[in-house]
């Protein structure tokens, strides 16, 4: 019989970056073009199978964007096992935002998280901001998917990675 | 699972909700509304299970879970709190501020995200010219900053009031613990009021069109009694709200409403000796009327002369009290009359009146006493959408659309509007002639919007006759680009009102 865990995913980003949409596509398969902005936390499931044949259900906390963690979102990320880190690949300076807020994260956790970046709106090909150069070197600290919430390009492969990196990780323990 | 009951008192706005799970997850017990929470394609089992989830986390998962969205447009401050081996999970409603919090940072954002891609085009127009300088964006988070340290005294409050709900329910019969009981909860309704004024005074709250709700005058009667009869027995003064016995409800911004008045009955209060405190409240041809009065002797007149006297007391009477500055400022985005009015035993009381867009008649049908926006740009439902050239000119309008409480999108391509439009998501458009390099016909001939989508269009100053600075045709509006604040204020308000 197959055991279904629980993991508390937490997801960080700047405003606007596209996290609540990345939700919505991965979850429900959804899209919608109005952006509107997320205030507070919202708590949604996704459950996937993780390498054991069991299934491993993610509690994904989106939590309303910003560039630092105040005291209420520190509060929000209590307990997670994992992070998923949204950029906005439109906005350079968002990809050094959720970096921040990464450690900013681990620093108030006392631990390392495995963590996940996508890099959002990979259809805006002629807004792209940041450099094939740039994405190597993000690529070398961590996972990194080119992603659109748009058209659900590479969301899945970014939920999956997380999934299992978090599966494989000891709960409490550190992890690179 | 047992059928959720109605809790017995009220502490806040809403009463709170209490929901009890035993070890295997499935709900004991329910006290209060929860389907108010309940909205959406979701169900009441939906919300069990996204309390249930708040439990999925590690060690260090929060027991205080601020500002949570339960289901759409449904938000509560989650408290949670073991006993032996079940879990009750204490709701309180935070709807109404984070609806009006969303609604600014929408626009907020939405500026942000202008300057930004305005920014990027400068310096692909002018590579290297200056450094990236983000002057707003430094104010925006610095403003943030003190708005989330305000936002912070709401988890402690939640923990009060959770904590007083409990013990409610298990000292019924206890009426010195009942006591004490309510002392906390007042505590509570005292840090929920200085924290909603914090953020008023900090801009990220505001009173407007967009906020309206139903208000049922005996219903606010109820509330305020109950949150304050107490205090003032324990302060040794009387305490009553008089209403009309069939007075009708109105239509108003509820949250603003409730802020006043909790403000200035605290600060009445503070300043009444003995006797007894009478708030009245009634609805007149002109509005809603308000009057608070000390009796037998009447207030001096210090007590809520800076109302009157000071014009602005959050910029000028930085020593004085916050809640009086705040209501003041809310009074006037309501566009209310404050009057001291002498009373002829002596002493003073303070009548304010309140003009309502709409009100019930005596059957109980809605009827309109001034022009009003169309509800599903009052409900969020659909958007005022700027699409606005130059930037500085888009900034205007869209402050101007915050200010009347509207939801507004700012947006720097016509395949945007075109979005929004596919989205069914504009309401209202202001569009610029020319924008992104067409005259504004050209751009309207592509929209092809719903003919009874309202427009307001900025153009030349030659091409409006007249001296108003603005003309109407039907649904449609059209005004100097470089009109002053009032007359663009005054064309908002004739589209939106469409």
């Amino acid at each position: 019989m197959s055991v279904s865990l629980s993991r508390k995913i937490s997801l960080l980003g700047d405003f606007a970056v596209g996290k609540t949409s990345t939700v919505a596509r991965s979850v429900r398969n959804t899209f919608s073009e109005a952006y509107l902005t997320s205030v507070g936390v919202k708590v949604d499931t996704k459950t996937v199978s993780d390498p054991e044949g069991g299934d491993l259900r993610l509690v994904l906390w989106d939590i309303a964007g910003a560039n630092s963690l105040d005291q209420m979102r520190a509060n929000y990320i209590g307990g997670s096992h994992g992070l998923l880190l949204v950029a906005d690949g439109t906005r350079a300076d968002t990809v050094d935002t959720v970096l921040s807020l990464r450690d900013q994260a681990w620093r108030l956790l006392g631990r390392q998280l495995p963590s996940v970046l996508i890099l959002n709106k990979c259809d805006l090909a002629g807004e792209w901001e940041v450099p094939p150069e740039r994405q190597r070197e993000l690529a070398a600290i961590l996972p990194v998917f080119s992603a659109s919430a748009r058209t659900g390009q590479g969301v899945e492969e970014a939920f999956a990675a997380l999934a299992a990196a978090v599966a494989a990780a000891p709960v409490g323990l550190k992890s690179p | 699972m047992s059928t959720p009951r109605k809790s017995a008192a009220p502490a806040r706005g809403r009463p709170p909700v209490v929901v009890t799970f035993d070890p295997d997850g499935e709900v004991l017990d329910v006290v209060g509304d929860i389907d108010w929470f309940v909205s959406g394609g979701d169900t009441r089992q939906d919300i069990y299970q996204r309390l249930q989830d708040l439990r999925a986390g590690g060690d260090g998962a929060p027991d205080i879970v601020p500002a949570m969205q339960l289901s759409q447009d449904r938000y509560a401050d989650v408290h949670i709190v073991a006993e032996e081996d079940s879990r009750h999970f204490v709701l309180l409603d935070a709807t109404e501020l984070m609806q009006v919090l969303r609604r600014n940072q929408q626009a907020s954002n939405e500026t942000a995200l202008l300057e930004d891609a305005q920014r990027d085009r400068m310096d692909k127009d002018a590579p290297g010219a200056s450094p990236r300088l983000r002057p707003s964006r430094q104010f925006r988070r610095s403003s943030e900053l003190f708005a989330e340290m305000v936002h912070g005294a709401r988890a402690p409050m939640a923990q009060l009031s959770g904590h007083a709900r409990l013990l409610q329910q298990r000292c019924k019969n206890d009426p010195a613990a009942l006591r004490s009981i309510a002392a906390i909860q007042h505590a509570a309704v005292r840090l929920d009021a200085l924290s909603t004024n914090g953020l008023i005074s900090l801009g990220e709250l505001s009173a407007g069109a967009g906020n309206l709700g139903i208000v049922d005058t005996s219903q606010l009667a109820a509330l305020l009694q109950e949150t304050f009869a107490l205090q003032a027995q324990a302060q040794g003064l009387g305490f009553e709200v008089r209403v009309p016995e069939h007075a009708s409800p109105v239509e108003i911004d509820t949250l603003a409403l409730r802020q006043i008045l909790i403000n200035l009955v605290i600060h009445a209060l503070e300043g009444i000796q003995a006797g007894r405190l009478v708030v009245s409240l009634s609805v007149a041809a002109q509005g809603l009327e308000i009057e608070i009065a000390g009796e037998p002797s009447g207030f001096d007149a210090e007590l809520f002369g800076p109302l009157i006297t000071t014009t602005e007391l959050l910029k000028s009477d930085s020593a004085g009290s916050l809640g009086l500055a705040v209501s003041q400022l809310l009074l006037q985005q309501m566009r209310a009359t404050v009057e001291l009015v002498s009373r002829r035993g002596g002493g003073h009381e303070l009548w304010i009146r309140l003009p309502l867009d709409r009100g019930f008649d005596t059957e109980g049908g809605l009827r309109v006493r001034e022009s009003l926006f169309p509800p599903a740009l009052r409900g969020g439902e659909k958007v005022a959408v700027v699409a606005v050239e130059p930037a500085q000119c888009a900034c205007s309008v869209v402050e101007l659309l915050v200010d009347l409480g509207v939801p507004v999108v700012s947006v720097q391509e016509v395949a945007r509007i075109e979005t929004l439009l596919r989205d069914d998501a504009l309401g209202t458009l202001v569009l610029s002639s020319p924008f992104e390099g067409r005259h504004s016909r050209e751009v309207l001939d592509r929209l092809q919007l719903p003919v009874e989508s309202g427009v307001m269009l900025l153009t030349s100053a030659d091409e409006i006759p007249g001296r108003s600075g603005w003309l109407r045709d039907r649904n449609r509006v059209q005004v100097a680009a470089d009109a002053d604040r009032d007359t663009l204020h005054a064309a908002l308000r004739t589209v939106l009102a469409v």
